[in-house]
């Protein structure tokens, strides 16, 4: 997902109350709090994204499958954390992209649409809104319908909220948790 | 009596705009709203406010200390003139720029018109995102030259 990525300077102050070795083992220390914060803050970053997805959502979710919110996870890397992995949403929510910007869904563009049924297994109603569709594959067959959706959706943009999120709540996090540890036990 | 911060940050973002652009561009079309976006027609300018962040200005005070996540969409003819438009866009907000205060005009029978009041200036904080969006070639034409800017700005009330 496009981030920008932030580099932070954290500065070790070395007193006459530490010998070097207790110096490396604050560094350590130090380390492991800070990612393990990278990580916290992830997960809040992450759940911030979902909340906004699910707060405009126009139709109720049903079943573990087909939920975006379920495929955006945490991934914790060496000295970095990243939300969301492009392959995996491509694969298994692509509509994540215009979901997050706006525009014709690429179903709308397929010949006859895509196969499926609303709700537990109703036709599509002209104008109806509100119920669930479940994709189904293996052909047209009774109980089984087209679907063209032919409305762009409006972008509800998920991603630069929970950016601006962060850019707005960084400093507040990080010096609420760095002020509340004793580096030195 | 007057609007309020968000739609009056909305609106000054989008005449600057307005101003700036048709005076380097011909018949570049500003539109505050996306269903505005998708019947204009190209090129079009979409100035959002996405969502606002609020903090207590300072220990002891009441007020509040605002600060705006604006999306600018655009929707082009070409890839070309999509990145035109961004750049143009970008040196454009960079700086600081007049913050009107907009109202319904007090006239009887001329609710419609907006009478503007400047108050201050809007001020760039930080670029968050300028990128094409790219559905890829089965995407209509309408979002096939689109390019996205994101920026949160604040308001400020002296010069900058």
């Amino acid at each position: 997902m496009p981030a920008s990525r932030q580099t932070y300077k954290i500065l070790f102050k070395r007193t006459s109350r530490y010998a070097p070795a207790d110096l490396s083992k604050q560094i350590d220390t130090a380390s492991v709090h800070i990612q393990q914060g990278l990580i916290d803050l992830a997960n809040r970053l992450r759940n911030k994204m979902v909340e906004n997805i699910e707060s405009k959502r126009k139709r109720p979710r049903t079943g573990t499958s087909g939920w975006l919110g379920k495929h955006i996870l945490v991934y914790p890397l060496i000295n970095s954390v990243g939300i969301g992995d492009k392959n995996v949403l491509n694969a298994r929510a692509p509509y994540w992209r215009v979901l997050n910007e706006g525009g014709y869904i690429p179903l709308s563009t397929v010949s006859h649409g895509v196969l499926g049924f609303f709700g537990s297994g109703d036709k599509p109603v002209t104008g109806g809104s509100g119920q669930n569709w479940t994709f189904t594959t293996g052909g047209h067959r009774p109980g089984i319908y087209f679907m063209k959706p032919s409305k762009p959706i409006k972008g509800i943009r998920y991603i630069e909220k929970a950016q601006f999120w962060l850019m707005t709540n960084l400093k507040p996090f990080w010096d609420n948790r760095l002020n509340k540890r004793n580096w030195a036990k | 009596m007057y609007f309020r911060e968000k739609r009056c940050v909305q609106k000054s973002i989008a005449k600057h705009l307005n101003t700036e652009l048709n005076s380097a561009f011909t018949d570049i079309n500003v539109v505050l709203t996306w269903k505005d976006a998708l019947q204009a027609s190209r090129p079009v300018v979409c100035v959002n406010l996405e969502s606002t962040e609020s903090s207590l200005r300072e220990i002891g005070t009441t007020q509040l200390n605002n600060s705006h996540l604006i999306t600018i969409d655009i929707y082009a003819k070409s890839r070309g003139q999509a990145m035109d438009l961004a750049d143009f866009i970008k040196d454009k907000v960079r700086d600081c720029f007049d913050y009107y205060l907009f109202s319904h005009s007090p006239l009887p029978g001329n609710y419609d018109a907006l009478e503007e009041t400047k108050s201050g200036k809007v001020r760039t904080v930080k670029f968050l995102r300028d990128e094409p969006i790219d559905f890829g070639d089965t995407s209509d034409e309408r979002d096939r030259f689109r390019h996205t800017i994101a920026i949160q700005v604040k308001v400020t009330p002296n010069a900058c």
